[in-house]
């Protein structure tokens, strides 16, 4: 449901009870001072003069009393000027006068008394009606049922509304009217039934009733509406706003105007946004420079491997054609195989040197064992070209907090380096040491050794752009590259330098993990 | 008697391969595909497991672990993942060695001869390497048997090569470690004392090579 909708809905089923409950309780209230106002009226009016009236004359009661009776309490058989029907007694009977008290010497006459305020211009009437409900006025008007109940049941008083029904050119009437037991509770007047007839029509007046609440009610529901409907545009603004910034990859700003928590949540928009927009351009980045070491690498990738199916493809020619195997052929599809998963092993090493995120996983290892593992992984390659591959390790144990993938790859990297682009028939050695509380591993070759600008080049940060070229004639592209920042990243140091006994010694050094207790 | 081995291996031809290098190496091997087959076998019948670890029926490290928990025979375990934890996981479960795949069937002979190699029971009192008798107590040395003079430094450099027999000893160690202190110790020196060790060995003396890059070694008699 739209916020606006579901306002309105929200505002009109609170209002609407609202405004009913107060019309009610109002009219709750003015039932009942009315009720108060006539029952006193009755009262008073009885005690100022118009018991000893009523008692005078009962057949003959009525107040005020008819005009066509001077001098009287009310004439009888008098016209009756507001239609009020002809009196009759209870169940149609007679009205008949019994128990009629000998006037008290005062003046039957009551006494002027102020009428109770009604809602409209109103018309009061008393009529009374003995202990058993009957009158002895034949104009009196008819008791109703719930009026007697009521006074039956020991009430003071009992009341109900009526209404007259149109006649002789007179509209219809309604009133109010209230049956009271008199203090002296006998005679002929024992109840006085108090009618208030509304002259004009109450319906508008009760109608009128409504309007003060409802209007009430219907100003609240729509200035809070009109003070909401702004807040809900802006919040349709901002959903476009957002939507724009989400189609535009977040390049676009929300831009939310002002200094609420409107503002607050445009700004917080932005913020989401902006870190999503660094989310994707680092993994857009990410994605960029792992795709062009792809590119580069598949290249050499498919270069040994195609070399290896043409040293396959001659030894199968020279089997089947019954000739002796070729040693060098053979030697050197082994090499290729080998470096092809050198070449795998590293591009993996380089995926997770590249995602600078990834955590190294440090564990406490044995330098010795990952040492006496890099060199007799080379020792197939190494026999093959003649290589004298040897390695020292140290009396005691060195251990290291390494990631042993990373680290053993690096060591390995060094290692196949050497073999691999020393000389052929030369030596290669591999020497762990231990240096005060440093480790230090050499890896030493008689090879040609790389030229002092090379090995500058060799340190330089951009490595990895040039490695694709670098990387197959020289070979020392990605193996080395990528021993020194796994270097970097332990916080160990990596140097290249020329062996004293000729050709290149990569020198690793980094602490010794403190003995574990 | 040829040591037995369990190699659990679900590759047929990586299996087929293993099996073979083995047994032309004079190994005698059972080759399990399965890892819940692995499971269920008593791993006292073996001087040597080799585990791979991505195995149909149940995973390479359960199987460790279940071995591990019954004795303590050497286990070698074959790895395709680069992935550190999985090393260390295998590690810390008692794996002896792992190899991460691809490998040279040779270096996988080779790991598994160091490990059947049991360790010599070393006396600290007297060393035997080939013809050389070494008397640490006595410092005395014999070739074949008879008793050779040698200076401190020459019986303390016999002494440190003897005691890792076949281990090349780096030139920096044995100048640190052999070389009284007190004297200006040279790795030129170094190579003075060990040429008039090699010249008083006699025809023993060509057992002590020279490495390349590192220093010495006191070779296996069998020239190797």
């Amino acid at each position: 449901m739209r916020l606006a909708t579901r306002l309105g809905l929200t505002l009109l089923v609170t209002a609407v009870p609202l405004t009913l409950g107060l019309v009610i309780v109002r009219e709750r209230a003015s039932r009942t001072a009315e009720l108060d106002a006539l029952v006193d009226y009755a009262r008073g009016r009885m005690e100022s003069g118009g018991r000893d009236a009523c008692e005078e004359a009962p057949e003959d009661f009525q107040d005020p009393p008819r005009r066509t009776g001077p001098g009287r309490f009310g004439p009888p058989g008098g016209r009756d000027p507001l239609g009020l029907g002809p009196g009759r007694g209870l169940d149609g009977g007679p009205v008949g006068g019994n128990g009629a008290r000998p006037p008290r010497g005062r003046n039957p006459r009551p006494e002027p008394m102020p009428m109770p305020a009604g809602p409209v211009a109103s018309r009061f009437e008393l009529w009374a009606y003995n202990q058993d409900f009957r009158s002895d006025n034949p104009s009196a008007p008819l008791l109703d049922a719930d009026l007697r109940r009521d006074l039956g049941t020991g009430a003071e008083f009992g009341s109900n509304s009526f209404t007259l029904p149109e006649r002789s050119g007179l509209p219809m009437r309604s009133g109010f009217q209230a049956l009271v037991r008199m203090p002296w509770a006998e005679g002929p007047c024992a109840l006085v039934l108090a009618r208030r007839i509304d002259l004009a029509d109450t319906t508008a007046d009760r109608f009128g009733r409504f309007i003060a609440p409802a209007l009430l009610a219907g100003v609240l529901v729509l200035t809070t509406l009109f003070a909401f409907l702004p807040f809900v545009r802006r919040v349709r603004d901002l959903k476009h706003g957002v939507q724009r910034s989400a189609a535009s990859g977040y390049a676009e700003l929300v831009g939310a105007r002002g200094h609420d928590e409107l503002s607050e949540l445009g700004q917080a928009f932005d913020a989401a946004g902006s870190a999503v927009r660094g989310q994707i351009e680092r993994l857009e980045q990410r994605d960029r420079s792992l795709r062009a070491f792809v590119e580069n690498t598949t290249h050499d990738v498919m270069l040994p491997l195609t070399v290896l199916q043409g040293h396959l493809s001659a030894l199968e020619r020279r089997a089947s054609a019954g000739e002796p195997t070729d040693p060098v052929r053979v030697r050197e599809a082994q090499e290729e195989a080998h470096y092809l998963g050198a070449l795998l092993e590293n591009l993996g090493a380089a995926a997770r040197l590249e995602a600078d995120e990834v955590p190294l996983a440090l564990h406490r290892m044995s330098l010795n064992r990952l040492v006496e593992r890099a060199v007799s992984r080379q020792t197939t390659i190494a026999r093959g070209r003649g290589v004298e591959l040897v390695h020292a390790l140290p009396g005691e144990e060195v251990e290291v907090l390494a990631d042993v993938a990373l680290f053993e790859r690096a060591v390995s990297n060094l290692v196949q380096n050497a073999v691999r682009y020393g000389r052929e028939g030369g030596h290669v050695a591999v020497v762990l040491e231990i240096d005060g509380a440093d480790f230090v591993v050499r890896v030493l070759d008689d090879g040609p050794g790389v030229a002092d600008e090379e090995l500058a080049r060799l340190a330089e940060r951009s490595y990895r752009t040039e490695a694709a070229r670098r990387r197959h004639p020289t070979g020392t592209g990605l193996g080395l590259s990528i021993a020194k920042e796994v270097c970097e990243r332990h916080g160990f140091r990596f140097q290249l330098k020329r062996a004293e006994v000729g050709g290149l010694e990569a020198i690793l050094r980094g602490p010794i993990a403190p003995r574990a207790f | 008697m040829s040591a037995r081995i369990l190699l659990v291996e679900d590759d047929e031809k990586l299996g087929r391969q293993i099996v073979e290098h083995l047994t032309e190496a004079g190994l005698e091997a059972q080759w399990l595909r399965d890892g819940g087959t692995a499971l269920g076998m008593t791993p006292q019948n073996w001087a040597l497991l080799i585990l791979d670890l991505m195995l149909p029926g149940a995973h390479g490290l359960d199987v460790l672990k279940r071995w591990r928990s019954q004795c303590d025979i050497p286990v070698l375990v074959l790895s395709a993942k680069q992935d550190a934890a999985v090393k260390v996981r295998a590690l810390e479960l008692g794996a002896d060695d792992y190899m991460t795949k691809p490998f040279w069937p040779e270096e996988l002979v080779a790991r598994v001869q160091a490990r059947l190699r049991r360790p010599v029971l070393a006396r600290a009192d007297r060393v035997d390497h080939g013809p050389i008798g070494i008397d640490v107590t006595a410092r005395r040395v014999f070739v074949a048997n008879a008793e050779i003079e040698l200076t401190k430094v020459e019986f303390d450099l016999l002494h440190a090569l003897a005691m890792r027999p076949d281990a090349a000893i780096a030139r920096s160690w044995l100048v640190q470690n052999v070389l009284p202190p007190e004297r200006d110790g040279t790795e030129r020196t170094l190579d003075v004392h060990v040429s008039r060790l090699r010249k008083k060995l006699g025809s023993a003396g060509a057992l002590l090579g020279t490495v390349w890059g590192i220093g010495y070694k006191l070779k296996r008699e069998d020239g190797a």
